[in-house]
């Protein structure tokens, strides 16, 4: 037999079957809420975190200036708070006019995560993001990767997510427009670089830390400063390597040169003194020439004087033998005939003389003419002797001018064979010196090239930049801590909200316990008269209400963390995330059923044990219903006059019945300070972003330089002009860590070029005079957050650090109207003085009104700027990051409506259910269906309103308190609510109010008259 | 001493400031297996007698003792240990629990108390077997009486106690359940206290104490008190 007292319980369920499950839906919708939301963040945390394990997802990231290399990882490696080490290579490039990352493919660290298709097989084929590509897809870079990559070329092969990716926004670069639009990856061979690009490190030790926990902070942070120990011997080893290296190259090339220079020289020089001597041998040997020349010349010319003479002689000789054969009158040919003649004559005479005697006259005659004979024979011999000799003369003289003519015309042709020679060797020598001095010329320009060369590299070599590492960790990622900070507000959120759904779920279930105990007084009285102990009769009812309660809790406590961090994820939808996880956190619902199971108990036996203390003959007896009394309201005579019968009686049960008043107004106040708190969080987050960045804020774009200056110079204001940004405003805009007491908050520091510029651009009102903020030397002017958590105030001194740890205090003169980021402004008066330097800007906001692309393109080409931010992309970012918490509030004001019905239900259940006597007495005496719903409805209806106007106020305050919770160190969101927030909540609670009103008519329709009497007092 | 000692009991109600005496000075005694009637005008204090008999309230003054056991000092768990193990009670206005049949309203006493006799039987002995498995709200006002009195009687107790049992009763089921009560009373040695304004009853009764303004203005014993069939209204 099961314990009656139970079944009567459960007949109790059964009966008032809407009692209860109002009770359980309160439950479920309270706890389901409360776990679901409470378990959004983790469960999306514990998500990615898995995510980044399974993919090993580098905890720090470094890059530097002049490269990285092997040296490096071994460094690395021997720290110790160091697992992995990998080092590997990326790239900036254009695809089709688009910049994109390519890396390379890492198994141990980074790992992809592959969508569709397969990893690449060859070097053609790449991975790529799933986003932007699919399967098939051809990627051509157009910019010059020659000594970079092997291919320009690639298939996509297959799409993927990277953990190096958690947003779509995926980060900027220097080339193109300034903004990755995407990015792939290929096999890491297909890098021919000579240096890592970066090098990637995972943490030891993190294997049980969740990602963004506290601890996985501290051994971040611990392993940062490992690493920054590390830095600078690697930097400058890096640069010691590098330097070395050129210097020797250059070194050796100057040896080189130097030895070139040298030998070319000697060469050249030899070649020279060969040219000079075979000069020199050639004017000696012209100069010989011409003094054989000469001499030939002066022996020819006094060869011939001579030979003049000769002829002179000869013709005189002839002439005298002309002359003589003249004389003789002979001619010359016959000159031997008229020898011979005489010889024969001679001859003759001879014999004759011979036959002489030798005395005689005719021998004497004979001999006279002998003599004669002789003597012209003689003569003529001598003649003919003469021209004999002198023929012969003449001829030995011809022969010998032949001869000597021959001669000298053979030492003519051959000094004209040497004059040519000479000419030709000349020529040859002109040629040889003409060559010379080209070569000469040549080798001077080459050398001097060479030397020019090596002197700039030597220039070069001094001018490299020391090496520089970066150190980037997972908050570089895209997405990474904007993830965690999306998460951060929901965690903001979730501590507060629910919280305040767990107290109207506890108010309205104990008020239905209350009022259902009081309500069975008399069945209490019963069972106690019955000799039923307290423990049992309580015990039912703790049944009844802890059935509900666990049960409730239970199923909401699943249902709420299935469903709420689900429809939070797809708030996410900004970032590329791995699929959420649930995780039911039983020892959440342990202690959410400890809690509820403990105040329901609690409460129970307050109002049981409340009841079971009279004696039970006073809990048969009714309660006698307070002493009607007038009230206040009837003794204002006219009002109470003008009012209807119906209207009198509802303002008496009004104040005769405070506790069911209050507990109305309350239990509705509640539901619409939800409401307008939800409706309000909407109105306060929205028009943050455009008050910060178009009312306050009014520059177009903000642009990052790549040097310093304290002013502009000629060429890059030419650029400007070009490109139509205008009225360009130079700024320096630094981060510093403001500081009091404990408290610190990020905050920039702005130091504008020119006042009157700034004031066109920072449009800063002042939260003490709500007039415009002066700039000038008399101190800083600091955002209301930086005042507000540091608690200073104008006249205060605020301190800032910066990022290596050297302080400046800085007087505050005013606050200005701030809402996103902490700023302080200081004129460059002052920052000279407190900072003790000429203040060179960084920066350069402006308007611009034309196309963004273009103008990104051409500054970033112009290789002086490093970034360009548009007033329209920040203002997209930060919407972006508050579409997430738009749909919380959606889901807040969603989940507040279904307990403004629940609640309303259930105190209009318990209303009916209380006055069933009543109500069956008001039909008995005919009172029509409408007449008798209006009776009752229209206390609560009134009350319901009495309940908003207080909701709206207690809304405010809840909205307060909320923004409080949510806002972060620097954030400020606009704390007024707009007044259709007022108006929808009224709107929500009235719409509600209205469907109870026609559910009560339908219940009271079943109300039996006559079982209602019936039923025993 | 009679098994039951009523001595100047005084019993008021404060409620705020306004101060109601129903009971004052009143004293009786009743012994083990009597039938006793407390007859009196409305509003004489006879409930409150029988109340502070039945263990469902204290005594602002005076002292209740019943078999030997002194009920007026007795705290509430002694009070409700008395009213489980001693008492049966039966309302004037019934006070049977609306979400259970009349066969389960009886259990639930039965369930509680450690001789008690079977529910469906003592049903049936005040004529309501063909009516056991219905709810309250389904009875008339007399087949609720006759449930209430099931119940009290199949509790077995030492002291039974009806509040004008016969109340909403026809004059014949009036007798009928009049003659329950004597016949429960005689036969399980069963003392009985009855309330009633109705004069006729108090003949069957082996006492009647008189109660006028709250104070016992009688007792008178029945030396041959008449049989319930014997008496009619």
């Amino acid at each position: 037999m099961i314990d009656l007292l139970y079944k009567n319980t459960l007949m109790k369920i059964k009966k008032s079957f809407g009692r209860y499950i109002s009770l359980f839906i309160i439950v479920i919708v309270g706890v389901g809420f409360f776990s679901g939301l409470k378990g959004s963040s983790p469960d999306i945390i514990s998500s990615v975190d898995k995510y980044y394990k399974e993919k090993n997802l580098m905890d720090f990231k470094i890059v530097s200036t002049l490269g990285l290399t092997n040296e490096d990882v071994d460094a690395l490696k021997s720290l110790k708070d160091v697992n992995t080490v990998v080092p590997s290579y990326s790239l900036d490039v254009l695809d089709k006019g688009k910049a994109i990352k390519v890396q390379a493919l890492e198994k141990s660290v980074n790992t992809v995560n592959l969508i569709s298709g397969r990893m690449p097989k060859n070097h053609t084929e790449c991975l790529a993001d799933s986003k932007n590509y699919k399967i098939g897809d051809k990627i051509t870079i157009t910019s010059d990767v020659n000594d970079k990559l092997k291919n320009k070329e690639f298939i996509v092969a297959g799409t993927i997510s990277s953990p190096l990716y958690m947003s779509t926004d995926y980060g900027n670069t220097t080339i193109g427009d300034g903004k990755l639009s995407s990015f792939i990856f290929v096999n890491k061979d297909n890098f021919t670089m000579d240096a890592y690009t970066e090098i990637y490190i995972t943490a030891a030790n993190t294997k049980n830390m969740t990602s963004y926990s506290k601890e996985y902070d501290a051994l971040a942070d611990h392993l940062n400063s490992e690493l920054l120990k590390l830095k600078p011997e690697r930097e400058n080893a890096r640069y010691q390597e590098i330097y070395n290296k050129a210097d020797h190259e250059i070194n050796n090339n100057q040896a080189k040169l130097n030895d070139e220079k040298s030998k070319g020289e000697h060469k050249l020089s030899k070649a020279k003194s060969e040219l000079d001597a075979n000069k020199l041998k050639l004017n000696n040997a012209k100069q010989a020439l011409a003094e054989n020349e000469s001499n030939l010349e002066k022996k020819a010319s006094s060869q011939n004087i001579e030979f003049k003479n000769a002829k002179d002689k000869i013709a005189l000789g002839w002439s005298q033998i002309n002359t003589a054969l003249k004389n003789s009158n002979i001619k010359k040919e016959d000159l031997s005939g008229k020898i011979n003649e005489l010889n024969n004559a001679l001859k003759n005479m001879k014999v004759q003389q011979s036959q002489l005697p030798a005395k005689s006259q005719a021998y004497a005659q004979l001999t006279t003419k002998i003599n004669q004979y002789s003597t012209s024979y003689e003569g003529l011999l001598k003649l003919q002797t003469s021209i004999t000799e002198l023929t012969g003369q003449e001829k030995q003289l011809n022969n010998g001018i032949e001869i000597f003519n021959t001669e000298i015309e053979k030492a003519k042709i051959k000094i004209t064979e040497g004059k040519n020679e000479l000419n030709t060797n000349e020529k040859k020598l002109e040629n040889g010196y003409s060559k010379y001095n080209k070569n000469l010329a040549q080798f001077n320009l080459k050398i001097t090239d060479a030397q020019t060369k090596i002197d700039s590299a030597k220039k070069d070599l001094s001018k490299i930049e020391k090496a520089k590492w970066y150190i980037y960790n997972r908050d570089d990622i895209a997405g990474y801590s904007a993830l965690k900070g999306g998460t951060d507000t929901i965690t903001s959120v979730a501590a507060v909200f629910p919280i305040f759904f767990i107290l109207i779920v506890i108010l309205m279930t104990s008020n239905t316990m209350a009022r259902m105990i009081v309500e069975e007084r008399n069945e209490l009285g019963t069972l106690t008269s019955l000799g039923f102990k307290d423990r049992n009769i309580i015990s039912t009812y703790l049944l009844y209400v802890l059935s509900a309660t666990v049960l409730g809790a239970i199923t909401g406590f699943f249902i709420g963390s299935k469903i709420i961090p689900n429809i939070i994820f797809t708030t996410f939808s900004k970032f590329i995330l791995p699929p959420l996880i649930i995780n039911y956190d039983l020892t959440s619902l342990l202690l959410v059923l400890a809690v509820a199971i403990t105040l329901m108990t609690v409460v129970t036996l307050f109002f049981c044990n409340s009841e079971l203390n009279q004696n039970p003959a006073a809990l048969m007896r009714p309660v006698p219903p307070k002493q009607g009394q007038k009230i206040l309201l009837e003794k204002i005579g006219f009002i109470w006059k003008t009012l209807s019968f119906t209207w009198k009686v509802t303002m008496r049960n009004i104040f005769r019945y405070k506790q069911k008043v209050i507990m109305t107004i309350v239990g509705v106040a509640g539901c619409t300070a939800l409401l307008v708190a939800g409706f309000g969080l909407k109105d306060s987050m929205n028009g943050v972003a455009e008050k910060q960045y178009g009312e306050i804020f009014k520059y177009n774009t903000i642009i990052a330089l790549k040097n310093e200056t304290h002013d502009m110079s000629k060429d890059f204001e030419k650029l400007l002009t070009k490109e139509k940004v205008e009225n360009p405003l130079l700024i320096k805009q630094t981060t510093f860590k403001a500081q009091s007491g404990n408290d610190s908050l990020d905050t920039y520091l702005i130091v504008p070029v020119n006042e009157d510029l700034f004031k066109k651009y920072y449009d800063l009102t002042s939260k003490l005079t709500e007039s415009s903020v002066k700039l000038d030397n008399s101190g800083a002017v600091i955002t209301q957050k930086l005042a507000d958590t540091l608690k200073i105030g104008r006249g205060d001194t605020i301190k800032i650090k910066d990022a290596d740890n050297n302080s400046y205090s800085l007087r505050v003169s005013d606050i200005a109207e701030n809402y996103m980021q902490n700023y302080i402004y200081i004129n460059k008066n002052l920052y000279s003085k407190v900072f003790g330097e000429e203040v060179s800007y960084n920066m350069l906001v402006s308007d611009y009104s034309q196309d963004k692309t273009t103008l990104a393109n051409h500054l970033l080409d112009s290789e002086s700027i490093v970034n360009v931010t548009f007033k329209d992309d920040i203002l997209k970012q930060a919407h972006d990051g508050n579409s997430s918490l738009n749909n919380i509030v959606v889901l807040l004001v969603v989940i507040a409506s279904m307990l403004v019905v629940i609640v309303l239900y259930n105190l209009t259940s318990i209303n009916i259910s209380e006055r069933k006597r009543e109500i069956a007495t008001l039909k008995v005496l005919g009172f029509t269906d409408k007449e008798t719903n209006e009776y009752i409805y229209r206390e609560a209806f009134l009350m319901t309103l009495f309940g908003i106007a207080a909701g709206l106020c207690l809304g405010i305050l809840l909205h307060r308190f909320v923004i409080g919770a949510i806002e972060d160190d620097s954030t400020v969101y606009f704390r007024n609510i707009h007044v259709l927030s007022f108006v929808w909540s009224s709107l929500v609670i009235i719409i509600v109010s209205v469907v109870m009103q026609i559910v009560t008519y339908f219940k009271m329709q079943t109300i039996d008259m006559i079982e209602s009497l019936k039923s025993v007092e | 001493m009679s098994f039951i000692e009523f001595k100047n009991i005084k019993k008021e109600y404060i409620t705020g400031d306004v101060t109601i005496t129903a009971v004052k000075d009143c004293s009786f005694s009743i012994k083990k297996g009597e039938l006793v009637v407390i007859l009196g005008p409305s509003g004489a204090g006879k409930t409150t007698v029988l109340n502070l008999l039945g263990g469902m309230d204290n005594p602002s003054d005076g002292n209740i003792i019943v078999d030997n056991k002194e009920i007026h000092n007795y705290n509430k768990k002694q009070l409700i240990n008395y009213r489980r193990n001693d008492i049966g009670f039966v309302f004037q206005f019934y006070n049977l629990v609306g979400n259970l049949t009349a066969l389960e309203n009886v259990e639930l006493a039965c369930q509680i108390c450690p001789d008690s006799l079977d529910p469906k039987n003592i049903l049936d002995q005040v004529g309501l077997s063909h009516r056991i498995n219905s709810f309250p709200s389904q009875l008339s006002g007399g087949e609720q009486q006759r449930v209430a009195i099931a119940r009290a009687i199949a509790k077995n107790p030492k002291l039974l106690l009806c509040d004008e049992p016969t109340g909403a009763l026809d004059s014949i089921t009036g007798q009928r359940v009049i003659e329950l009560l004597q016949n429960t009373c005689r036969e399980m040695d069963m003392t009985t206290v009855l309330i009633t304004h109705n004069a006729a009853i108090a003949d069957i009764a082996d006492k009647v104490i008189q109660i006028k303004n709250g104070t016992v203005e009688d007792i008178l014993i029945n030396e041959s008190p008449k049989k319930a069939e014997e008496i009619a209204w």
